[in-house]
């Protein structure tokens, strides 16, 4: 760790991959929480899979990766939303088939690319070292416009992600705003394709919401809490990788799962404790619940 | 006087299953309507229709000179299953606060695409509406904390936020005891003097005190004044023979 924090001093590559780790972390905070709310990680895995389809068109075009994966996850985002809304019967296969085809198409794309190419192993997982400087405005462009969009509709997204029923009778846009909202997690799995590459994109999105959903109970704080933790435990997997030359993406994932299983074994063990403290205190008293 | 909801000939049948079949009914405004019949009756289905959720195959509905779509944000809506997850993690304030979503008949307005806040006016109809269902003390907790009874009276401040001209429920004693059903049909019969009540429920001898005309549905609809709903109407309503248990709450 000691040598992670001399060299972050020193060298200008780490710095970078601090500054994208926090800069993944707004996007895996805010959307993640939607996304364990609504319960809806299938949805955003079939999001985060198909976009190799884009990377590897934009490969093959002589273009940037992550210029390609953005209107994919996009692309994705509306394709699956739209099926869901109009034929939910077929929401799962539809997500299987794009999450399978999309995969498929940016491996044909990459394996035909003229030139050298990246590794593909640096897509599916991502090297949070070798992102260049410039892909950081990408990244703050794209984190400012999630930012903005969630806090002006944040009562419509609130009213879709908690009843669509009701919001529809308020005469709220039930279809354009959860097109938006998966728009939106589309926009955040291309922040965090960055970090931890697009196979493991899933668990950065998920696991710190999921996490701060065991302590805190409204959106705002489980989405503060979430950012933070994934910039914890983002840079913690980064500094911890650094030593023993271990690929960065992996180690961060094994850090926000080992920290979602603890954090679930702890919450389980208190919630009994205070199950049994109130039925005890509640047997004294006479009490009953309404 | 136009009828506040004004249902002409409507059939509305899931794909090839007829559920609701040559619908006559107009409710006057101010009326106490209870509708009641057997499970897979319709009884839902007639509210889903009523509040612009589902779509008629034929006939015309009308809600107070509108269609139903744009009526709906006139009506309060209690649901017969909250269609939420219990452990969300949302507070009784905030959830009422999405009552008033869409504005209200007496100001706001629908222009739901554009940015909204809670203003300080949203915050004192929440209040009052938590006040009015006798919910003012759990403003502040996470709704997965509450009774089944108190999630009840929850759901019937959100309908009440928005200030309707027509309150619905669908089965809103269906979890919850007697003494609680009791005091729930009491709130109803005194928010009666402001709005149109329609209720949905299988008590038809508990919800004769309080409605003024019962609606039973089974496919079809026929309408009875309360006082002639009797063991007769109940049987050819269910089909087939009905115990009748005399029980009092």
């Amino acid at each position: 760790m000691d040598g992670f924090f001399t060299a972050l001093s020193q060298h200008a590559f780490l710095q970078t991959a601090v500054i994208t780790a926090l800069l993944a972390s707004v996007g895996c905070g805010v959307m993640g929480t939607y996304v364990v709310v609504k319960r809806i990680a299938f949805i955003a895995g079939g999001i985060a899979h198909s976009v190799l389809g884009g990377m590897g068109a934009a490969v093959y075009f002589g273009f940037e990766p992550l210029h390609g994966a953005l209107p994919a996850a996009v692309a994705a985002a509306l394709l699956i939303g739209w099926v869901r809304l109009r034929w939910q019967a077929q929401e799962d296969t539809l997500i299987s088939a794009l999450w399978a085809i999309g995969m498929a198409v940016g491996v044909l794309f990459i394996a035909k690319a003229p030139g050298y190419q990246a590794d593909l192993m640096s897509y599916l997982f991502g090297n949070i070292l070798l992102v260049p400087r410039e892909s950081l405005w990408f990244m703050v462009a794209l984190d400012l416009l999630l930012l903005t969009i969630v806090a002006a509709y944040h009562r419509q997204f609130l009213a879709v992600v908690f009843d669509e029923e009701f919001a529809r009778l308020r005469g709220v846009p039930v279809g354009f705003f959860y097109l938006l909202l998966l728009a939106l997690i589309a926009v955040t799995v291309v922040l965090l394709i960055q970090v931890v590459g697009l196979i493991l994109v899933l668990a950065l999105l998920t696991l710190p919401a999921a996490v701060a959903g065991h302590y805190v109970h409204s959106l705002g704080r489980m989405m503060l809490i979430a950012t933070l933790l994934g910039a914890t435990l983002s840079i913690a997997g980064l500094a911890l990788s650094y030593g023993p030359d271990l690929p960065a993406g992996p180690t961060i994932i094994l850090l926000a799962g080992g920290a979602y299983i603890l954090s679930a074994v702890l919450t389980q063990i208190l919630d009994r404790r205070r199950a049994k403290l109130a039925a005890a205190q509640g047997t004294w008293r006479g009490e009953t619940r309404e | 006087m136009t009828p506040v909801i004004d249902i002409r000939g409507m059939n509305f049948s899931y794909g090839s299953v007829p559920t609701l079949s040559g619908i006559e009914l107009q409710v006057a405004d101010g009326e106490f309507l209870g509708i009641v019949g057997p499970n897979a009756g319709g009884k839902s289905t007639l509210l889903k229709l009523i509040l612009g959720l589902l779509q008629p195959q034929s006939g015309n509905i009308g809600v107070l000179g509108r269609t139903p779509r744009t009526a709906s944000r006139l009506i309060g809506y209690v649901p017969q299953y909250p269609s939420f997850p219990r452990d969300f993690p949302i507070s009784v304030e905030q959830v009422v606060q999405l009552g008033r979503l869409g504005g209200t008949q007496n100001g706001g307005s629908r222009q739901t695409f554009l940015p909204t806040w809670v203003s300080d006016a949203d915050r004192t109809a929440v209040q009052n509406a938590l006040a009015e269902v006798e919910a003012g003390d759990i403003a502040k907790r996470q709704i997965g904390s509450l009774s089944g009874g108190q999630l009840q009276r929850v759901l019937l401040a959100r309908a009440l936020v928005g200030d309707p001209q027509i309150l619905i429920l669908d089965e809103p004693t269906a979890n919850i005891d007697q003494r609680l059903e009791g005091e729930i049909f009491d709130l109803l019969k005194t928010f009666n003097a402001r709005m149109t009540i329609l209720v949905v429920s299988h008590d038809v001898a508990f919800i004769s005190r309080y409605v003024s005309r019962v609606a039973c549905v089974n496919r079809t609809l026929v309408c009875h004044q309360t006082d002639a709903v009797d063991g007769n109407v109940i049987q050819e309503l269910y089909g087939e023979h009905v115990r009748m248990i005399a029980h009092s709450h």
